[in-house]
Order: C-alpha cells, then structure tokens, then sequence
C-alpha cells in the first residue's frame, strides 16, 4: 500500500494572512462561501488592570485546515450515496457525480472540510491538489505560504518531526477520525485550551 | 442556519407522526376489542391507513427538499452497509410499502388476520423508521447527538404527536375513543415533558453538554428552549380542559394540538443548532 | 502562464506572480515557482492580495468610457463622452488654468493606485513638466514623519542593514510593525521567523496583537497608542540609571548625548540625557512616569529595555503607524537614540533603527521613467494640498513649502492618476467633500484610475485608465527588494480604457509637446529604456527586454549572500566616514531642530509630547476611544475594495475589545456607528481580545459611501480622522483621533 500523504501545518508560525486559502481558492475556481482550506483563529483570554497598566493575558493562534484526510474518514461511512471514497495513497475524496448535495457529510466531518457548493449543489472538499502532485508540485497551499508554515507528505513521516500532534485546543480528539494531519501547536495552545479559547472568527470560516 | 434544515424540520416532524400515528391509532382500532365493531369502524380503518401513508409520503416529498440533486434521490439507498441515512430511507421505504398494503388490504377488505398482520407490519416499521432516523443523528463527531438522548427525543415526540393526532381524530370517529385516548394522550404528554426536561440534547438537565465548545454559543438557544417549554406545557393544560370540559373538547384540543406543533418546531430548531463542527 | 511582478500598488511588498491567460481574460493567478528558496534570495510569494487580482481585473465595474460630469460636482452624474472631446478638454482645461493663474495652480496629487514607471502619475508629471510645470509636493502619506525625522538623526534616510541580516541578531522589537499584514517587503515576516529560529527572542509592541504578534512573537506588549515616546524614553532612563549604555560608542559616535558633548551654539542646553533624567523639567522618565501615559507596567518597560540593552546585537523596528501621529516625528528619533545609546548602529545583527532605506544595492528607485525637470520650483508637503486649495496664494515655508516664498496662486486644477486620496485617503472626508463640491475653489479635477472610486464621484472629468495587466511595468522592490520585476502586457484594456501613458501621449498631442513626450516610444519601448537604466546603475547583468520577456521569468534577481551592513564604516572610522549630518555624527540632539525655536513642538531631543487628541485632554470625555486605521489584507490603502474574496477573509469590522464593547451594548457582529466631531461611520463589530481596552481599530482604505444623513456606510476612517499635521515634516497625523462608539439605531 502507497504511503497516506497529509499535511504538516506549523500553527506556531502561521500568521493568519490566509495566502494559503485564496491560493486554493484560485486554482479550484471557488464561489464565495466555500472554502477547501479554511483559518480558524482561536483567541481566549482576558485582561487585568495593573495600577496603570493593562496587563493582557490573552492567547491567540491560528489553525489552517482543509481536509485531513482522514485514516478513519466517518464522512464517507456517513455518505448515504456512496460518494466519498478512500484512495490507496491515503486521500479521501468525493465523486461529485455521485453526490446527492443531502450534506450529512458536513456533520459526520468534525473539521469542516466537505464544503457545499450552492451552484453545483453537491458537496466538494479538499483534493490535495491530485493535479499538482502528478508534476511532482506541492499542493498550491502548501506553495503559497509565505510563512513557510505548510508542509506535506507522507504522515508517518510528518508524524516522526519534532513537536507535531493532531489535538490541539479546539480541535476534537484526533481517535475520533484519525486524521492525516501534523499541527505544531502554538507556544499559546496551553493557555489558550485552560482559557477555554474558542474561535474568533466564527463568520470567516 | 436553519433555514437550510427547513426540510428536515419538515421531514422528521411528518415523519414521526406518520409512526406515531401508526402506533396509537391502529392500535386501538385492530385490538380484540375494537373488533366487536367492525362494521362502523371500517371507514376509520380505512382512513387510519390512508391517513400514514399520507404523511409518510408527504416526508418523503419533503425530503427531497434538503437534497441539492434531488434526481438522484435514489442514489441514497446505495451506502447500506454504512450510513445511517441510507438505512432511515429504506426504512422509509418499508413503512411507505406497509401502509400502502394495509389501505389496500382494507380497501380490497382482505382477510381480517392478514390485515391486522399488515398493521402490526405497519407499525413496527414506523418503529425502525424513528429509530434508523435517530441514530443517523448519533455521530461521533456530534458528542452531544450522539447519546440515547437523541433516540429517546425522537421517539418521544413520535408519541406525542402521534398520541395526540389520534386522540383529535379518533374521539371524532366513535363514541368509545372519546374518554380512554385523551387520557392515554394525556399521560403520554406528562411523560414526554418531563423526558425533555431531563434529557433534551444538550438543554435538558441531564444532558451531555460539550466539553470544549470551538465556538461561542449562540445566547438566545436557552430561551428558545424555556419557550419550548412553555409552549408544551400550554399544550398539557389545554388538553387537560379538552378532558374536563366535553362542551369544548373540540376546539381545545385542536389549540393543544397547534401549541404542541409550534413547541415541536422550536424543539428542532434547537436540535439542530446543535452541530458546531468547525 | 506568464509570470509578471505582482501589480502590489502600494503595499510594501514586490512579490511574482504567475498569471494563466485563456481567451484574452486572466483565469487563475498563482506565485513563485522556482525550485529553490534560499534566503539568499527566497520565493517572492504572493499574499491573498496579489492572488485576488483576478476578481479586480475582470470587475463588472471597472470603467469603461471616458465620462463627463452633468450634475453638481460631488453627485456623480456623469455622460459617455469620445476620447477625443474628453482629451481635448483636459488639453483646454490646462492652457486655460495655466493662463489664468499659472502653472503653479496645476496639482497632481500623491496617489499609489498605480505608481509604476509608464504607469499612475509619472507620465502625468512628465507631461506637465514639459508644459510648464506645475506644483510638486514632496513627502508621503505612508512616511512623512519617518522620512524627515530619520535624516535629523543619521543624515540620511539609508539606515538599513540588508535583512539576509536579522539572522544575527538576538533581540528583535517589532514596534508598532507589523510585517506579516503590511508586508513592509516581501519576505520580511519570513527573515523575522529565521532569526527567531536561530534564536533570536521576538517582541512585538503594539496595541494590536496584530497577525505579526501572534505569529512572530515571543512576548506581546501593549500600549496605549501616541505614547511610544514615552515608553522609549523610560527605557533610556533604565538604560542610563543601570549603565546599560554603551558609553564608548556614545562618546566617539554621537552628538548631544549629555552636557559633555553639546554642539557649539547650544552648549549650555538641555541634553538628552538631562530630558531623561529630569534634570531641567523636574520630570523623570522613570518606567512609573511611562507607565501611567503608555499603560505599559513599569517593570515590562525596565525589563524591555534590560533585554534590548544587553542581549545584543538588538533590532527596534520601527513601524509607520506610529509616526502617522500628532507629533510623530518623536518615536522615530526615540527609537534611533536608542539604538545609537545601545551601540546597535553599524553592526551586524544591529540595526539603527528609523526608516531603513536600503544600503549598497538594494534601494529601491521604485520608478526610472524620466520625468524631466519641473520649472515650477514650488512643493507642498503632500498632506496639505487642501491648504493650498483654500490659501495655496498665501502659503510660504511656515506652512511647509519649499522652493519658494509665496506659493502665489491657490490650486485650480486637480489632476488625480491613480489617485483616491483627494475623498477617501485624506483626512477628514467630509472636509474634502466640502471643498471640492465648491466649484469655485478648484475649477476642475480630473480623475484617471480603473473604478468609479469615491475621487472619481467628484471629477468633472474620468477617464478609464488601464491596470496594470494590461501595459508595460518594471518594479524594483519597496523599501526591500533585490530584485527587478517585468511586468509586461498580459490582456487587453477592456472597452476604451487606455494606459495612463497613453492618455498623456494623447493630451501631449493636444499641447504640441507629443514628440517631446514620447521621444518616439511607447510603453514598452519606455521599459526597454527603463531597463538599460538599471543596468546602468544597480543591476549591471539585467537582460534587455526581448531576451527578459522571452524568459519568461519574470524577474531578475541579486542574491544577497554577505547582507550589507548601514554605516560599517561610520562605525569603524567615524572620522573617515563621517555621517551627511552637520556634526557627522549621529546627532541626539539636533542644533537644526534647535536652531528652530519651537521647543515644545519640535523639540531637539526627542521627547514624549501630548497628543493634540488623547485619552488624557478634556477631548476624552465626549471621545473616550483612540480609534486606530490599520492596513488589512483586504486591500491595498483603497485598492482592491470590492473584491469579494478579500471582504469573504477579512470583513471590514471595527474591532473593540469586549471591556468598551458591552458596557455600551455592543455585541458581537453587531452594526455599531462610530464619531466624533468630524462625522460618523457604520460598520459592524468584532469583540476580540486582540486589541487593548480603550483603543479600537478601523482598517484603513473603505470607500466612503455616504447616506442622506452624511452617515458612511461602509466605515471609512478618515471621515473621522483630522486634517492637522504634524509639525516639523509637515506630515499626515491620521491615526491620532478620539472617537465615540454605540450601537446604530436600527432601521
């Protein structure tokens, strides 16, 4: 069996400037609203009044996500048409022939990949950029950041880098789907999970 | 939000009573004792099964709503082995075929034991049709569905709704359902509320709430939720005076019925504002 | 696919993009490709600005015809005219201002919309510098403060160490900079994440937790905006009462540091070293002192100042925000004092701070396209063209003009190219409203850009001019930039749109001056002259323009391999290689700003002066809230407004922490009007933790849409901003407003 590609995304460097969304955007000629890769900022925390000083204690990160590709992809058990499928290298893809637009996937998917398109009303998503692997290019994400902060390849072997993990604050337990994905959190992610941090940018996503 | 669960509201409030109804009103109208009756009950019958095939029906409609290919409807029976959705179809599909035979049964006015045997047949795949359409709700990746909440919700207003339909159109159709149904649908209410209460989805006291939220809650869930209440329990007490006061049973309860229905609709409002996947 | 230099307008970076053409419109934009990313020359990668230009090119809005105004000015009615009667009346309109009040009433205002070679304003001043000139101006809107302070300091504003460089040093505050969102330089949030890499530890000051503080910073201080002064000068005190200093280098390489080394003539006055002490105005700078203006706590300023005094070599980056304030020339002049009491100038992994032109090659021209010579001697400093609007006869040197006395004639003729300053841009919208609705001030303006912007509403004439996809472009980098970037013609100008040279050639014709204006070239053949330019100076290998554009690479680049290091030699023989200042010296006291005798203005050493709007005037009782207009990605100052990714990312919000937000009743999302005396805005809310309490954030560059109340709707900054400024560069002061904010009245 190929070996199950995924993404590294470094959220200690990742500014938020999103180059990596509008560059997906671009290539795959996507209406508003949808958004293969998305960038949640999670931002918690207060401030304290010190004398005369404003003491912050708030923490805030970013978390840039498309699909994750899932070892265990519960949208494709979930698809009732049989759409979503598991390639032998790993990529969990939906045949939008297939699909009925009925979006259950949208649910059984805890990171917000599937994304409904209004215009061809059936659910598209992530592909990893299949087109650009096949000239031997990184997906266009992973080339536009300008942070450096993406990365991908085979996950065992993003998985054996130093300091990556699939749980970081917000996201849910990574035994849930298993996903093909190595986030290097932020220095904040501790504070930020104690802070019950939560997304910020709730109409951007 | 839920302008795109229109359909769904639509769809599960149609079919639950569909199974509801096949519950409390063939139940009383195939049992030894109803029997004695036959000949004045026939027409009822006959409406009893028109009547869940109708709504039945109808939910199907409506849940070609929420598709955004709505040809390729019949592509939902294709993932069987996995999807709780494809099981909530064919299990819609059993129960529309068993009410249809039950019509035609009594339409054709077949043998009585093959035609009790099809609203058995009927009621039980109202049964697994609640029942296939709560788990598709019972998601890993939606903690707070994914609880024998969901299922006991589901079948709960299954039981309300199709308790109090029954009781509204029964006591019309013959003088003996008109003093033991509303008090089954009575208790039933009773029951029902205090099951919200304890265990609505991530609202009701016992609830499994979500343990590390990634959004901010939406601050008007928890009023909406007392209105649901409210509304619910309007509708008790107004059915409560349809039972003690004959002279207005009619109009009242029909009101209990309207106030259930809107406390049904905000019900789902709430389920649905649930699933706050990234 | 043809690779061309990122249009960028003004944003501060020079990145490359990739560009796929199908049936004459652009279909898909992407980045650098090339193999390698060696910081010796990394990919130059696009932001979410330069991949969304694809939307702006192919607008249903874009202009089409050239128009006339048929109503009054300022309502935006306008009638389809033919090139030629929109020509031949810009022709007439100039012969006649020119003959009525002289070259000098002829304005082309500043404006980045395009500012490249062929492209934006510079064929417009060409063309007008051969007609007899008309009145220059001089300073920017981005830099005004920065660019006239840094040279009071270093005499020169080429103060950079090439940024190959940060990856010496140790310390590096991010003042008020924010790279990652300004860009200030493609590549540079990238050279601040390989010095922290290599171990350097990261502040970032600032009353945002900007996208730069979350993703480059170890530690996030806020302060109070208009207070770095004061933050900066507390840290001299710790500097100074902890002998921190580095006296050797103060004493060999400094001016007016203590009473020990006072230019002559000032001998007896206040040092830096007394304002700092409180030696003369009984007033110590102590952190306690800097705390209540900057609400900085005491030991983060003495801990900060520790930290950059001794983990050298240190970086203080100064930002441009800061100095777009009521006295902002003080921070920029703080800052360079203490990177010069520090001994950080002139050593690798140091950085003398100020504004940081690039040294040995890697300075910017931004445009070789020959403008000629203005035979109007007369400039004003950009920001205050609508003073020589209303009293430009009367204006002299005490209102910052140069070249001349009197400048002896208002403004009678706006030529805007490219330019949204004279609405949206400048302070105090409703103010430039005003004056340009009065025909009888300025009798025409003339307005040359891609959109019916807010400018263009208050033309009496617009003409669709061409972006940048569609002539010839040559970038040499922003402030960075190591490279050359061809951009050469992809598409066609839809409908009549026509390249701002070409409708220069066209009204040169009308002045007999065509031959004179085109030397017989047209827009490439002005980039193939552009290029032997080049050669000539910085970019000795560059290919000529057939060999360029055959390539198809669309750059040429000079890997910086040994960055180059601002004044080396200063450092190492300061009587050899002395500073272009009057002492040599790095001058902490200016005998210039003395000699000026406005002390409490412009004071010769840099001091912390109250702001003319601040939190601590009676002004704060109606306005409580310093209101901020940061850059966004979502534009480019007023550039790419419109773009429905952009707007989809970043929505405009005003962003208000949840401490000013609820005690007013304003929720999340909700739409908030936002004044003061200069007028209101609507626009929705953000809460975020992000920002400090009593300090909100409008970004910068919306196009003021007013309603029948005056009321913008789309929340532009500068209906609140002020036209004040600043007092020794002359210079914008637009983040310098109190505001008030509530929820709007529903309707």
């Amino acid at each position: 069996m190929a070996e199950e590609l995924g993404f590294l995304v470094d959220s200690a460097s990742c500014s938020g400037c999103k180059a990596c969304q509008a560059a997906c955007k671009d290539k795959h000629d996507l209406g508003p609203g949808i958004l293969w890769r998305r960038v949640y900022e999670v931002c918690g925390g207060g401030w304290r009044r010190e004398g005369e000083a404003w003491v912050p204690d708030v923490a805030a990160y970013n978390l840039s996500l498309a699909c994750n590709h899932c070892e265990n992809p519960l949208c494709r058990d979930a698809c009732p048409s049989g759409a979503i499928r598991k390639l032998e290298d790993g990529l969990v893809l939906i045949d939008e022939d297939k699909c009925l637009g009925c979006r259950y996937c949208e649910w059984a998917c805890p990171y917000g990949a599937p994304q409904y398109d209004p215009v061809s009303r059936v659910m598209t998503k992530c592909r990893f950029c299949l087109d650009e692997l096949d000239q031997g290019l990184p997906p266009v994400c992973v080339r536009a950041c300008p942070m450096r902060a993406l990365d991908f390849g085979p996950v065992e072997e993003l998985r054996r880098r130093p300091g990556g993990t699939a749980d970081v604050h917000p996201l849910p337990p990574s035994s849930v789907t298993k996903p093909a994905v190595v986030i290097k959190p932020h220095g904040q992610a501790d504070r930020a999970k104690a802070a019950a941090a939560l997304v910020a940018n709730r109409e951007e996503v | 939000m839920i302008s795109r669960e229109w359909p769904l509201v639509l769809f599960t409030l149609l079919g639950q009573s569909a199974a509801g109804l096949a519950f409390f009103y063939l139940l009383p109208l195939y049992s030894p004792a109803a029997r004695a009756a036959l000949p004045q009950l026939r027409a009822l019958r006959l409406g009893a099964a028109l009547g869940i095939l109708l709504l039945a029906a109808a939910a199907a409609v409506v849940s070609l709503g929420h598709l955004g290919r709505m040809p390729r409807a019949p592509r939902s029976l294709a993932n069987l082995g996995t999807s709780w959705l494809s099981r909530e179809i064919a299990a819609l599909v059993l129960f529309l075929i068993a009410a249809a035979a039950l019509a035609f049964g009594e339409l054709r006015d077949v043998e009585a034991s093959i035609r009790a045997a099809l609203a058995g047949l009927t009621t039980t795949a109202g049964g697994i049709f609640v029942y296939t359409m709560a788990r598709l709700y019972m998601l890993k990746t939606v903690p707070e569905w994914n609880t024998a909440a969901t299922p006991a919700a589901f079948f709960s207003s299954a039981a309300v709704l199709g308790a109090v339909l029954a009781s509204v159109v029964l006591r019309t159709g013959h003088p003996r359902f008109r003093t033991q149904l509303p008090v089954v649908a009575l208790t039933v209410m009773g029951l029902v509320y205090l099951e919200m209460f304890l265990f609505t989805p991530r609202f009701g006291l016992l609830a499994r709430k979500e343990a590390s939220p990634a959004f901010k809650p939406d601050p008007r869930l928890p009023s909406i939720f007392a209105v649901r209440m409210l509304l619910f329990a309007l509708a008790i007490l107004v059915w409560g005076i349809s039972i003690l006061k004959p002279e207005a049973a009619g109009p009242a309860a029909w009101a209990a019925l309207a106030l259930l229905l809107g406390s049904e609709i905000l019900g789902r409002r709430l389920f649905y504002s649930i699933p706050r996947n990234l | 696919m043809v690779r061309t230099g990122c249009p960028s307008h003004n944003c501060g970076g020079r990145c490359l993009l990739r560009v796929w053409v199908r049936d004459g419109a652009i279909t898909r934009i992407d980045t650098d490709d090339r193999p390698t990313d060696d910081p010796s020359a990394p990919q130059l990668r696009a932001c979410i600005r330069g991949r969304s230009y694809r939307a702006r090119q192919n607008h249903k809005d874009r202009l089409r015809y050239p128009m006339k105004r048929v109503g009054r000015r300022g309502e935006a009615k306008f009638a389809r005219v033919s090139w030629d009667e929109a020509l031949d009346r810009v022709a007439s309109e100039i012969r006649r201002v020119r003959e009525t009040y002289g070259n000098a009433a002829v304005h082309i205002p500043y404006g980045t919309g395009s500012y490249n070679q062929t492209n934006g304003r510079w064929p417009a001043n060409r063309l007008m510098n051969l007609a007899g000139g008309s009145l220059g101006f001089y300073n920017s809107y981005s830099w005004a403060c920065i660019s006239a302070a840094t040279p009071t300091v270093y005499g020169t504003a080429v103060t950079g160490n090439q940024r190959q460089d940060w990856l010496n040093a140790r310390t590096i505050l991010m003042w008020g900079w924010n790279p990652c969102e300004m860009r200030d330089g493609t590549n540079s949030e990238y050279f601040v994440r390989l010095a922290r890499e290599r171990g350097a530890r990261v502040i970032g000051i600032d009353p945002r937790m900007t996208l730069s503080a979350v993703a480059l910073a170890d530690e996030w201080i806020p302060i109070r905006p208009g207070t770095d002064a004061a933050m900066m000068s507390a840290m001299a005190y710790v500097m100074i009462t902890e002998g921190l200093i580095d006296r050797g280098f103060i004493r060999t390489h400094c001016l007016g540091f203590d009473e020990t080394q006072m230019p002559a003539g000032a001998e007896g006055e206040e040092s830096y070293r007394d304002y700092i002490l409180g030696t003369r105005d009984g007033v110590p700078k102590t952190p306690a002192w800097a705390e209540r203006i900057t609400a900085v706590p005491a030991a983060t300023i003495a801990r900060v100042a520790r930290e950059y005094a001794s983990a050298k070599p240190g970086i203080l980056y100064q930002g441009y925000g800061m100095q777009r304030r009521a006295y902002g020339e003080q921070p920029v002049r703080a800052g360079c004092v203490l990177a010069a009491i520090t001994g950080n100038v002139g050593i690798p992994g140091g950085w003398a701070s100020g504004i940081a032109l690039q040294t040995a090659g890697g300075a910017a021209r931004w445009s070789a396209f020959p403008l000629g010579e203005n035979p109007v001697k007369a400039e004003i400093p950009s920001f205050l063209w609508t003073e020589a609007v209303l009293r430009g006869r009367d204006m002299g040197p005490a209102s910052g003009v140069r070249g001349a006395d009197r400048l002896g004639t208002d403004i009678k003729l706006l030529w805007a190219v490219a330019s949204n300053l004279l609405i949206n841009q400048h302070a105090n919208v409703n103010r430039s409203a005003r004056i340009l609705a009065d025909e009888t001030l300025v009798e025409t303006v003339i307005v040359q850009d891609n959109f019916m912007t807010p400018t263009a509403r208050f033309a009496d004439l617009v003409l669709p001019a061409c972006t940048q996809f569609e002539t010839w472009g040559l970038a040499d980098g922003w402030k960075y930039g190591e490279e050359l970037l061809l951009m050469p013609k992809i598409v066609d100008p839809p409908f009549e749109a026509r390249s701002d040279y070409a409708i220069c050639a066209g009204i040169a014709r009308r002045l007999g001056l065509e031959e004179a204006f085109t030397e017989g070239r047209d827009e490439r053949g002005w980039i193939a002259w552009v290029i032997e330019e080049y050669r000539k100076t910085g970019y000795p290998g560059v290919p000529a323009l057939d060999d360029f554009e055959a390539s198809n690479r669309g750059l040429y680049g000079l890997p910086v391999k040994d960055p180059a290091v601002a004044f080396a030699d200063f450092r190492r023989d300061p009587a050899a290689h002395p500073l272009p200042t009057p002492s040599g010296k790095i001058e902490i006291f200016s005998k210039t700003l003395f000699d000026l005798g406005r002390p409490d203005e412009i004071p010769a050493v840099p001091k912390y002066i109250r702001e003319w709007e601040s939190p601590f005037g009676p002004e704060a009782e109606r306005y409580p809230l310093q209101a901020v207009g940061p850059h966004t990605l979502a534009r480019v100052h007023s550039t790419l407004e419109g773009v429905a990714m952009l707007e989809e990312a970043f929505p405009h919000r005003l962003f208000i922490n949840p401490r000013d937000a609820e005690p007013r009743g304003i929720g999340d999302g909700a739409m908030v009007k936002v004044w003061n005396d200069r007028g209101a805005i609507l626009v929705r809310a953000r809460l975020t933790e992000r920002i400090m309490p009593g300090v909100v954030a409008v970004p910068q560059g919306t196009w003021w849409t007013p309603g029948p109340d005056g009321v913008d709707r789309r929340g532009n900054i500068n209906v609140l901003s002020s036209e004040r400024w600043t007092p020794y560069a002359f210079g914008n002061a637009q983040h310098t407003i109190m505001v008030q904010a509530a929820p709007a009245a529903r309707r």
